[in-house]
């Protein structure tokens, strides 16, 4: 009995190694913070920090939340960034060059990004061709297409409107983070609270066994790459925004940024799994340390070895932590099967007996 | 357990990383003296009050000053029949170089020479190859326009030269920076310009300025831009505080914003942002505005959707160039080391755009294009030079 109590516990992660690991980066944040009010007092500790923070990244947010829709369901989207740039490239340049307006420039380039995904999901899924090569593919004719359409950087303020309805801010926070923070609530409750988020959590765990659970695999993994090219779309027009301004090329280097904070969210909240709320936690968490870093005077290389440091150790936390899942799912099964056996042997027994 | 001690130690080793290199360099470079030598208070404000009428000098339309010119007039049309030249430029992305190396060839065609352009997205290896094809193709000069260093296209340049083709760089450097291997290199008044953006924040700040400059360390110039803003504050304005912030362009997107939110957040009371090159104005305008700094902006290059910022006040002078006379004076230059003649410094016709005279850059839509409002006397000069008018 008490063996079984001890699995059940390791099963949970429960006790104080579980409450860690599952607030570890949040409890990394808290002391993150602490030690930047420390060493830099209130050049970091204060609104304005927090208005930084919280604002310019609000993108990458978006960013990381679109490509962890496929990662869970076990598809990568590499063509996000590309997407995110086109986007903001179609945006500003019908706005602005063809005199579009720019509310329906932002909706066309919402269309684009529904159309990208559903030619990704094309290749991905009728034609059986691996999603990470294809997405690859795609990004690259992607980025050719942005250049075509203007490789000037493109600027007005025909984007007033759309400007101020993402840099204006409410207690000295952008408004473009409160749209963070309601689209990743939204898909927190899709994956806990609705069937079509079990389903994908299901498929992410094995297509396979999805499948021959009835689960329609094709059709869900489709969806996952039109909602994450629709949302990096959506980054894209928040991006034009934020910057009122476009250029080819300038979204592309955000992918690193939104899938280091994605892994890094696999090692938190719910670890092991992609989780909105942990990617989410991550992207400002990573921010936090930039700015802080910055703020204590280190050179811009200090991003690329963030980010690049945070994405290996995520993902070889993710994977270690995986592997645990496995080892106490085993012994678990173990259990259940030597129980099964004794339940047997007792009953064997009781039969003999009686006869 | 094992598991369990190694997660906790890549955690650790994650938090850890953002101590890396504590007291490393930092992001800013300070400066509050250059090579130059600061003079007494009493000089520096009199030296001040010398600046303002240097700055008004580029509020009119620019002028090719014939008379201070030092090249030799010449038969262009006869020299140069026959010839082929092949302009690279830097990158075809960037539609500063781009319409450079146009404006180059439609020059040729009105000398009468051929001159091909190679359309590129600014890798390396395209510019090895068309280097490669130089001499197979039958170039007599190829010019690599504000592209890559010589030093990284070392061997394919002197293959190049070994073959008799000629290979010129163009608007890369200032005209005091030296680079090789090459046939000849063609600078530019960088050093001049940097001066001039700093005269602007020491008249308008005063000699206590607090200055940011957003450079990009990795293009040759960058350095000759440097220098001149160090010394015109050392000489001038030696209580100004100048700080630099390095960010290479292909990093523009991701951390230019980010970057000088940062240094503004750090130093709210910064008078001046500096952009030593105006395309990143894209990140520095909304970098202003997120922090709700009171700093103004100056850059330089002219980039139409700079001259825009002019217009709505997001940028207070721009440095501009005229793309045009860039175009005559490099084919000038190329002409006179293809036919072997005498090389000279070929002048930087620029114009200072501000509230005032920005109407004057703009088309009739109430665009900025290129080549609007520098008139056409080097156009002019030049093809009097050349025996064509």
């Amino acid at each position: 009995m008490a063996d079984n109590r001890s699995a059940k516990v390791n099963m949970r992660g429960g006790g104080v190694s579980g409450f860690i690991q599952k607030y570890s980066v949040i409890i990394a944040w808290v002391i993150v913070i602490a030690v930047f009010a420390v060493t830099s007092g209130d050049l970091f500790f204060n609104w304005n920090t927090l208005s930084l923070i919280t604002g310019t990244r609000s993108v990458v947010a978006i960013l990381a939340l679109a490509v962890m829709i496929p990662l869970t369901a076990g598809d990568y989207d590499m063509s996000a960034a590309y997407t995110m740039t086109l986007a903001n490239m179609i945006t500003v340049y019908l706005s602005i060059e063809k005199g579009v307006n720019v509310w329906l420039s932002a909706l066309i380039a919402i269309i684009a990004g529904v159309a990208i995904g559903f030619v990704n999901g094309i290749f991905v899924v009728k034609i059986g061709i691996d999603p990470f090569i294809v997405t690859m593919g795609v990004g690259t004719f992607l980025a050719g297409i942005t250049l075509w359409i203007s490789n000037k950087t493109l600027s007005g303020t025909e984007l007033a409107p759309l400007q101020n309805i993402c840099i204006g801010k409410i207690f000295n926070i952008q408004y473009i983070f409160f749209y963070c923070l309601i689209l990743m609530l939204v898909l927190w409750y899709m994956f806990e609270r609705t069937s079509i988020g079990k389903k994908i959590l299901f498929i992410g765990h094995g297509k396979e066994v999805a499948r021959l659970s009835g689960v329609k695999v094709n059709k869900v993994r489709w969806g996952c790459l039109i909602a994450s090219s629709t949302l990096s779309a959506l980054a894209g027009v928040m991006y034009s925004g934020v910057t009122g301004s476009a250029k080819s090329g300038s979204c592309n280097d955000f992918l690193m940024p939104a899938f280091a904070a994605v892994f890094l969210g696999t090692t938190f909240i719910k670890p092991g799994r992609f989780n909105p709320l942990g990617a989410f936690i991550s992207v400002y968490f990573l921010e936090t340390g930039i700015r802080g870093l910055s703020l204590l005077g280190f050179s811009t290389y200090i991003q690329n070895i963030f980010y690049g440091a945070a994405l290996v150790l995520a993902v070889a936390i993710s994977a270690l932590i995986k592997k645990k899942n496995i080892k106490a799912d085993k012994a678990k099964k173990m259990e259940a099967l030597e129980a099964e056996n004794d339940r047997d042997k007792k009953e064997q027994k009781s039969v003999k007996s009686s006869t | 357990m094992k598991k369990k001690v190694l997660s906790a130690v890549l955690a650790t080793l994650l938090a850890g990383v953002m101590f890396t290199g504590c007291g490393d360099s930092s992001s800013s470079s300070s400066s509050t003296a250059g090579s130059s030598e600061a003079g007494s208070a009493a000089e520096s404000s009199a030296d001040v009050s010398e600046l303002q009428a240097k700055l008004d000098a580029y509020k009119g339309l620019p002028e090719f000053d014939t008379a201070a010119f030092e090249g030799e007039a010449f038969d262009a049309k006869t020299a140069m029949a026959g010839k082929k030249w092949l302009t690279i430029p830097g990158t075809s992305s960037n539609p500063f170089n781009q319409t450079i190396c146009e404006q180059i060839c439609e020059i040729a065609g009105k000398v009468g020479f051929i001159c091909d352009l190679l359309d590129n997205q600014g890798a390396a290896e395209e510019h090895i190859a068309g280097l490669n094809s130089a001499s197979q193709k039958g170039y007599s000069l190829v010019d690599l326009q504000a592209g890559p260093t010589p030093e990284t296209l070392g061997a394919q340049i002197q293959e190049c030269m070994d073959a008799g083709v000629k290979v010129v760089t163009s608007h890369l450097t200032g005209y005091e920076q030296e680079v090789s291997p090459i046939s000849a290199n063609m600078g530019a008044g960088y050093y001049d310009v940097a001066q001039l953006l700093s005269d602007w924040v020491i008249v308008n700040a005063g000699t206590d300025a607090k200055v940011l400059v957003v450079v990009s360390e990795e293009i040759t110039s960058t350095l000759s831009m440097e220098n001149g803003i160090k010394d015109e504050f050392a000489k001038y304005a030696p209580d100004a505080s100048v700080d630099f912030v390095n960010v290479a362009i292909v990093d523009w997107g991701s951390k230019c914003q980010s970057e000088t939110e940062n240094y503004l957040s750090a130093h709210p009371d910064t008078d001046y942002i500096i952009s030593i090159y105006d395309s990143a104005t894209q990140y520095i305008v909304p970098a202003v505005k997120s922090t709700g700094s009171s700093a103004k902006i100056v850059a330089y290059n002219g980039t139409p959707f700079a001259v825009d910022y002019v217009k709505t006040g997001d940028i207070e002078m721009l440095l501009g160039e005229d793309l045009q006379t860039i175009a005559y004076a490099t084919v000038d230059f190329e002409m006179r080391t293809a036919l072997d003649m005498p090389i000279v410094e070929e002048p930087t016709l620029l114009r200072m755009w501000t509230s005032e005279n920005v109407d004057e850059a703009l088309n009739a839509d109430g665009k900025c294009e290129y080549g609007i409002g520098y008139g056409d006397s080097a156009k002019l000069a030049y093809e009097s030079l050349w025996g064509l008018s």
